[in-house]
């Protein structure tokens, strides 16, 4: 098995990123039928979902798709893109505003009705979305749960669409840009922030320290350990493999890092203004 | 009555959230520089155990929140006219001052996450170490003292 075969690419690769662009294209037309009635929505909501829909369709393409099936690091760019960079530029984008905005009334008020509802209050709350989100990565990179997943395009799929849909759940909990009924205070939202980067932390050193996930016998391992690390030159297939997922460990820890404090700093920054409304930036930075 | 509460808030205010910067600050001195440029720590350096990497994580994420946290208490009491920048100043070198001791205490000896340069005789590099973390703190000290007695 040393010799791994690129697969060709098919119209099967192509599926993600045109769900993304039909994502996009959707998102676009009803904001530009919302301006034409002259609804109050901001150009800045419309930048911010077209660069998150960017980021997921760079993590959704089909190389990327390929370069995160054979290596760990490819995964784990992949995981970064989708999972942590593009959704909080998605909800930025303020798509439940824009979508409540865009159907009839009578749908809107059956929406909200719906948004109201216990079920919604609990799935939407910080904690659950914490839960979903960090702890839906320890089970794939602590259990051999990633090794199955890269054997199976169906798992595979379920994976990474996960990832995406709790990705955005968290920042959409956290941020609090779009404001449910009971949403939890900053208090609470700051605190699962906290715990949302130490236990992200936390897994990239466990994984790092015990060589997890395991990838030993899969394709990608094997791939990994014929690549070059900054870490040195290998000298055989197990190290190389081990150097590779401690590679992807480490950035997922910078570069997870990163996208918390963007996260941290949304927050605040929706604070600082929300705090007194007619707060200009001038009379922050006079002069 | 009223306004010794005020004045106790308004030194409170500037000196707390300065010293959540400082905080903030120098943990990402120590990520930046010794970590990422000088590469003297390392990522893991296999001498300590699980709970010490989750206490690690932990007071990191810490951190992170801290700095952010800091910076924007920094801009509100600046809006409020309340910003009182000696005294921010003075916290800014408690915290980071008193992080860098903590840091070279706990951190590297008592959890012994890692050492502050893996040589035969890490010990200059840990008298340096926790010295500027005491010269900080006292600078800062000497600061706050000055500007409260100044005050009153």
């Amino acid at each position: 098995m040393m010799n791994i075969a690129i697969p060709e690419e098919t119209w099967q690769d192509y599926i993600p990123v045109s769900i993304v662009a039909l994502l996009g294209i959707t998102y676009l037309l009803l904001f530009l039928g919302l301006r034409r009635r002259r609804r109050n929505i901001s150009y800045w909501h419309l930048g911010s979902f077209v660069i998150g829909t960017f980021i997921l369709a760079v993590g959704m393409a089909p190389p990327m798709m390929h370069w995160g099936h054979d290596d760990i690091r490819g995964h784990m760019v992949q995981h970064l893109l989708i999972a942590m960079y593009a959704p909080i530029f998605l909800v930025l984008g303020v798509p439940l505003k824009l979508l409540l905005l865009s159907v009839p009334p009578s749908v809107a008020r059956n929406m909200t009705i719906f948004l109201k509802s216990r079920a919604i209050h609990i799935l939407s709350h910080p904690f659950t979305a914490l839960l979903l989100n960090v702890g839906g990565m320890y089970i794939l990179y602590l259990t051999p749960l990633y090794q199955l997943s890269l054997g199976s395009p169906l798992l595979h799929g379920v994976v990474h669409v996960h990832f995406v849909l709790a990705g955005c759940l968290f920042a959409w909990s956290v941020i609090g840009l779009e404001a449910l009924p009971n949403r939890p205070d900053l208090y609470v939202r700051l605190a699962v922030i906290f715990l949302s980067i130490a236990l992200h932390g936390c897994l990239c050193k466990i994984m790092y320290v015990y060589a997890l996930p395991d990838i030993t016998n899969t394709a990608a391992g094997i791939g990994a350990a014929t690549c070059k690390t900054y870490s040195g030159v290998m000298t055989g297939v197990d190290e190389g493999m081990v150097a590779a997922g401690q590679e992807a460990a480490v950035m997922m820890y910078y570069w997870g890092d990163l996208a918390e404090l963007i996260l941290l700093v949304i927050v605040f920054t929706l604070w600082f203004f929300r705090k007194q409304p007619n707060v200009r930036l001038r009379t922050v930075f006079p002069g | 009555m009223e306004s010794t509460i005020n004045t106790a808030k308004a030194v409170r205010w500037p000196t707390g959230a300065g010293a959540m910067v400082g905080i903030g600050l120098m943990a990402g001195v120590d990520e930046i520089v010794f970590h990422q440029i000088l590469a003297w720590h390392h990522f893991y350096d296999g001498a300590s155990e699980t709970i010490g990497i989750m206490a690690d994580g932990f007071l990191h994420a810490f951190e992170l929140v801290l700095l952010v946290a800091g910076f924007f208490l920094l801009l509100d009491l600046r809006r409020r006219n309340m910003l009182l920048t000696k005294l921010a100043w003075a916290g800014t070198l408690v915290g980071a001052g008193g992080f860098q001791l903590f840091d070279g205490i706990v951190n590297h000896k008592l959890l012994r996450l890692h050492q502050v340069r893996y040589v035969d005789n890490v010990l200059p590099y840990d008298v340096a170490w926790n010295a500027v973390g005491l010269l900080l703190l006292g600078i800062g000290l000497i600061m706050y003292r000055r500007r409260v007695s100044n005050h009153d």
